[in-house]
């Protein structure tokens, strides 16, 4: 199924506003902070909200127009899978996956074998007498899950399917939905605030912020050229953004840059990794043509080492030992100096592309 | 030694006008049992007019019961889901027959379906039937005065009901009936249950509001209540066997909405 989805949705004080086309066999994350009205989307592609204007299309179906048509819910072939799973309470497993089937006129016994087919596929098919009471947050994931495909929708539309389970058990749902989405051959929408997810999951990721989309790449040029400081900050990467000319990139007002590439003209971006970045007690006399001098905000253990947010002309994050932390004494509010090395800059255009520029 | 032995001791204060509220609720079900003819118990309820009375009650409260059920499940939604104007008002209007005196609502009544009635003079001159002094019109009364409190308990259940699960179903293809049918009615179930145990008990004893719009005809409109006060001016020693045996069923209900029935279901 190809979604074409131009619209705007205005709830209160907040609107949402997309235009995107989501083609078969694609599978779409939507990351994004709290907020940013990706639930919201995928509501309004499932039918639970109506737009405001514009309109969505189902393959060639209009199933929402602001001014004319609205297909309800139960009409648009969408397998939805809510955040907390929403699994009927007096249901078992099996009779939950089984509701959409007998909904649409399977057969009791043809929907009874059917459901405990795709309970097999997601691997509890023991569970399936089991109330949702009685299930684990993993177990309450799969039957969902089966239950959002079980009548074998066109369009699926995730909601943070793997958020409400535990560490331990969500590597294990994570490989369970790969497998499940690579046997599904329609079009598939995820919500997620998790970057990992989005990458090992998605062919493609949309970003929203405050109800726009402000990156649409794939996992790789998310990864390698972020366009706002939330994506860089999912990255784990400095992101500084200005007008690049003659190797200095100039931002803020009247602040700069010294980059590498001298070639480079117009909107740009430049990314340094936490780890690329020196800090100092004392203004620093070596070769690193980029010295900021800031506060430390907020010191944090980070794998065997130590982040340290430094509020300098911009926000900044390096990455230390703990040896050079202790020998350094910092200290939240400490005067530090940080330096950076031209050629651990990475830099990249950020002219408009497919993507309506933000701000 | 003040502080042991002064912890955790309710002041007097309290205590005595507490001991005195019991005392003024327990007495007279106390002095009931005192009073009792237990030597003639079973032939006291065995008899015509008091198995008559009995059946009638049952009977009447269950019809009102399963009329209040049907007319007010809905009304219930509308309160808590429809979003209409006039659902506030309509939620308060519902409380009515809850504060009235019973005999006003009988009052009522007779003006509405009495044979000169507003709407009881309509049905009379097209259909010949009359709803006064007639089991149909006990059974009026009882819904009547019964219903409010079905609505209550089950407008309290739609609204603790998650929407969500409603969303999920039609996500899944349900029809609006399937929806109701198969997701929150189940949802509900318990507050319907309470409901309908309240509005039953509620029928049961209900007095004035049926003395008034229909008579005490034995083996008619004669209820339970009805035969105890009847009753009491002939032989109090009957009215008082027939008033445990409606105090039993009523400590019957009671226990059972302290069991299964007030148990919420959709907690998870």
């Amino acid at each position: 199924m190809t979604v074409s989805a131009a619209f705007t949705l205005e709830r209160n004080a907040f609107t949402l506003k997309v235009n995107l086309v989501l083609r078969d066999g694609e599978v779409t994350a939507i990351v994004g902070p709290n907020g940013a009205g990706k639930t919201t989307l995928l509501r309004a592609l499932a039918g639970l909200e109506s737009i405001s204007s514009g309109q969505i299309r189902l393959d060639d179906e209009v199933v929402d127009d602001a001014m004319s048509t609205f297909v309800q819910p139960r009409n648009r072939a969408c397998g939805y899978f809510f955040q907390n799973y929403v699994l009927f309470p007096h249901l078992s497993a099996l009779e939950n996956v089984a509701f959409g089937l007998r909904s649409r006129g399977v057969p009791r016994k043809e929907a009874r074998t059917q459901a405990e087919r795709l309970l097999a596929q997601v691997g509890i098919a023991s569970l399936s007498a089991r109330k949702p009471a009685s299930l684990s947050g993993g177990q309450a994931q799969r039957v969902a899950l089966a239950r959002a495909l079980a009548c074998k929708p066109s369009l699926l539309l995730l909601d943070e399917p793997l958020s409400a389970a535990d560490a331990a058990t969500k590597n294990d749902l994570r490989a369970g939905l790969v497998e499940r989405l690579r046997a599904f051959d329609g079009c598939c929408v995820l919500v997620t605030h998790d970057p990992v997810d989005a990458l090992l999951l998605a062919d493609r990721v949309i970003v929203l912020e405050q109800g726009e989309v402000v990156q649409d790449d794939s996992p790789a040029d998310l990864a390698a050229h972020p366009r706002t400081n939330y994506v860089a900050a999912l990255m784990s990467l400095n992101l500084i953004r200005g007008e690049a000319a003659e190797g200095v990139l100039r931002f803020g007002d009247g602040r700069e840059v010294h980059i590498a590439d001298q070639s480079l003209r117009g909107p740009a971006a430049a990314v340094v990794r936490p780890e690329a970045i020196g800090v100092h007690r004392e203004q620093p006399l070596g070769s690193a043509r980029n010295v900021w001098r800031g506060v430390v905000t907020l010191i944090q253990p980070w794998e065997d080492r130590v982040r340290v947010h430094v509020e300098a002309e911009t926000a900044m994050v390096a990455t230390i030992t703990t040896e050079a932390c202790a020998e350094l004494t910092l200290e939240p509010g400490a005067m530090v100096w940080m330096s950076a090395k031209a050629v651990d800059i990475r830099t990249y255009s950020l002219a408009p592309s497919n993507v309506a520029e933000p701000l | 030694m003040v502080s042991h032995s002064t912890r955790g001791r309710a002041p007097w204060f309290l205590v005595v006008p507490a001991l005195l509220a019991l005392l003024l609720l327990i007495a007279p079900l106390l002095a009931l049992l005192t009073r009792a003819p237990w030597g003639s118990f079973t032939e006291i309820l065995s008899s015509p007019v008091a198995l008559d009375a009995l059946r009638l009650s049952f009977i009447t409260a269950s019809i009102a019961t399963v009329l209040a059920t049907v007319l007010g499940v809905p009304l219930a939604w509308l309160i808590a889901r429809s979003g209409l104007a006039g659902t506030g008002l309509a939620r308060t209007l519902v409380l009515v027959p809850l504060l009235i005196p019973p005999v006003v609502s009988g009052v009522a009544l007779l003006a509405a379906f009495g044979r000169r009635g507003t709407l009881g003079q309509f049905l009379y001159d097209q259909f010949g039937f009359q709803l006064p002094f007639t089991t149909a019109g006990v059974v009026l009364a009882e819904a009547f005065v019964a219903m409010p409190f079905l609505v209550i308990a089950v407008e309290g259940g739609f609204r603790s009901v998650n929407r969500q699960y409603e969303e999920a179903a039609a996500t899944l293809g349900a029809s609006s009936w399937t929806t109701f049918r198969r997701v929150t009615l189940p949802l509900i179930a318990p507050a319907l249950g309470a409901g309908m145990v309240l509005c039953w008990a509620r029928a049961l004893g209900e007095f004035g509001a049926t003395i008034t719009f229909a008579g005490n005809f034995p083996g008619v409109t004669q209820t339970m209540p009805l035969a105890v006060y009847e009753a009491l001016e002939s032989d109090p020693s009957v009215a008082i066997a027939l008033s445990l045996m409606l105090i039993a069923i009523c400590v019957v209900v009671l226990f059972a909405l302290r069991g299964n029935l007030m148990r919420p279901l959709a907690s998870t």
